[in-house]
């Protein structure tokens, strides 16, 4: 009889996040992925204490250096040793994105959730709006909103931040629609549930898990536009390094070709920390979503 | 289906109204003034001359009286003038627009074909260590930023190699000769075309792997047809169909997207004039080039719904 009921204990049904943790175990690339991102956010953290150099101060006796022992990834146009000035746009770039994926996706949610609950005139209205800022050609618009009102970091985040929800917007509304006609959401209104209660406790809960993956890609996105915006000059305004304005230097010809040490390092940053998330990514889709067919 | 495009048509309309006050507002907010971008530092003016001159352009209204006169304008097909070389802005995207065209189309010929052709294999050989690196090699080219994979193209082909020229739409000082051109083309179309290579890529993959599992093809295969027969003319013609939805909506993007890599390749067209324009701070131009590409976006989806149901007779709109 005990040992039925440890038997019984032993097959407990596992939770769905143990579930999907196990299933993005599984995912290799995704694995990588997070590896590769916990380096990235170490170094990116922990640069001050890994190199000795000033990310901005300039050493006008070490111009243009090409890698030594001293400067591992040689200096700059103004002496600046290149890994530390790396590690530290590491810091600027995945801030960037972190927080103006968080904006998105808070923007995003409040008005999916609005339009997908509230329905009817509201739903109409809001997404008339999310399909007026999809419209925007993105990076045109944020381009043009960045040249109106300057470089800065905060800028850079509120703009990206601003003008990407729409997507998170139409998915979060998609499984609102969907879900509230569910029989679990009558049963709860037959109750006297009140409304904010049912879409906040009873169905957002089950819209987290696409949430999570949509955010994951949208900050590879945030990563690659704040990129685009300060190789343009209109993003992380010098000299604070970031990925993107360190690749300003190569629009000269010289460093271009003789002195590739200046600008692929920054370049590679970008294209691995992207590349990691959107393997992330993937595994969670995997891990989350397994109907998903992409 | 007449009925349902028209109707599509009106609903963006409103749509294009407020994306016109957004651009105006934006437009009005960018830091500078006309009338001093206009005058050189050399002339000396008076503060009436000034207050004269914004006059003339309408700057001293209210600003809901500047946007009529503007849409007025842009209903008449006139765009403005630039700040900085006082040229008619419509002028302007009507000389640069075809250099743009012929980047768009190179770049996508090039996505289409590598995109379909690799995504088919792809779901043909699923679970292939082919279809394993190809996959990857999607995800490298959905994150590479393309400016970034130009300098690499220019670094690598026309630097080292010298393959290929490294900028421009000619080499400076000669004829214009088509194989020269499609030689200055070819750097910055590759560069564009490898992310939309990969989104392609993935969606014909996912999409000839549906159609795979569908009864029909089990009975072409039954009936003994080749294999080449049953994918030309069973599997691909049905798989097709999403994947032209993802073309189309990447035609708007392209056009807009091609912005950085013009500027990088020098290449004459309205992604270059726009960048000029913003580090000129020349607002007309700006704004025709946001308007110009919005309105495009907005065709490229509307033809996209259009083509949708042409290529499958299944789709109807009531």
């Amino acid at each position: 009889m005990t040992t039925t009921i440890a038997k019984l204990e032993k097959i407990r049904p596992e939770s769905l996040w143990s579930k999907a943790w196990k299933r993005f175990l599984r995912h290799k690339l995704a694995l990588f992925g997070l590896s590769v991102m916990a380096v990235l956010l170490f170094t990116a953290i922990a640069a001050p204490v890994l190199t000795p150099y000033s990310p901005i101060k300039q050493d006008l006796r070490n111009l243009r250096k090409a890698p030594t022992a001293e400067h591992m990834l040689g200096t700059d146009g103004v002496g600046r040793d290149i890994l530390t000035r790396v590690l530290h746009a590491g810091r600027i770039s995945l801030s960037v994105g972190l927080v103006s994926v968080s904006i998105s996706a808070l923007v995003g949610i409040v008005i999916g959730v609005a339009a997908g609950y509230v329905g009817g005139k509201t739903d109409m209205l809001l997404m008339r709006l999310t399909d007026m800022v999809m419209t925007f050609p993105s990076l045109v618009i944020i381009i043009t909103v960045a040249a109106a009102t300057g470089p800065s970091v905060y800028n850079a985040m509120l703009i990206i931040g601003l003008l990407t929800w729409p997507s998170i917007a139409r998915l979060v509304r998609g499984q609102f629609l969907s879900l509230r006609t569910q029989q679990f959401v009558t049963a709860a209104r037959s109750i006297g549930v009140s409304n904010w209660e049912i879409a906040f406790k009873h169905i957002f809960p089950n819209t987290i898990s696409s949430i999570t993956v949509a955010i994951t890609f949208g900050m590879a996105t945030s990563i690659l536009m704040e990129a685009s915006l300060s190789f343009l000059g209109l993003g992380v305004p010098p000299p604070t390094p970031s990925w993107g304005n360190m690749l300003r230097d190569a629009q000269s010809m010289n460093i271009l070709e003789g002195m590739p040490w200046i600008w692929l390092p920054p370049g590679i940053m970008i294209a691995l920390s992207v590349l990691s998330i959107n393997f992330i990514g993937d595994g969670l889709r995997d891990a989350l979503d397994p109907r998903s067919l992409l | 289906m007449l009925a349902y495009f028209i109707r599509r048509l009106l609903i963006n309309i409103p749509l294009l109204v407020g994306i016109t006050i957004i651009v105006f507002v934006l437009a009005s907010l960018m830091p500078g003034d006309a009338v001093l971008a206009m005058i050189s530092s050399d002339t000396p003016v008076t503060d009436d001359m000034i207050k004269m001159r914004q006059g003339e352009l309408g700057l001293d209204l209210p600003l809901h009286e500047q946007y009529l006169r503007w849409m007025g304008n842009i209903i008449q097909g006139n765009l403005g003038y630039s700040f900085v070389s006082a040229e008619s802005v419509s002028k302007m995207i009507v000389s640069r627009i075809p250099a743009t065209l012929e980047l768009m189309g190179v770049s996508l010929s090039i996505s289409i074909i590598l995109g379909l052709t690799l995504g088919t294999i792809s779901a043909l050989k699923q679970y292939s260590w082919m279809d394993y690196g190809f996959t990857v090699f999607g995800f490298i080219g959905i994150s590479i930023p393309d400016f970034f994979l130009g300098m690499v193209l220019v670094f690598v082909f026309a630097l080292k190699l010298k393959w290929f020229p490294t900028s421009g739409f000619i080499t400076a000082g000669e004829e214009f000769s088509l194989a020269d051109n499609l030689r200055h083309v070819f750097l910055p179309a590759l560069a564009l075309a490898l992310v939309r290579t990969a989104v392609f890529m993935r969606y014909t993959r996912a999409s000839v792997l549906e159609v795979l599992g569908n009864d029909y093809v089990r009975t072409a295969r039954a009936k003994g047809l080749l294999q080449n027969v049953i994918i030309l003319r069973h599997v691909m013609r049905n798989a097709l169909i999403p994947v032209i939805t993802i073309i189309g909506v990447n035609l708007g993007v392209l056009f807009a997207g091609s912005v950085i890599i013009e500027t990088i390749f020098q290449w004459p067209g309205i992604g270059m004039m726009f960048i000029n324009a913003v580090t000129g701070r020349d607002s007309p131009v700006i704004m025709g080039y946001v308007l110009l590409t919005s309105m495009i976006v907005l065709a490229s989806n509307l033809l996209t719904d259009l083509a949708y149901s042409l290529v499958d007779p299944r789709i109807r709109y009531e």
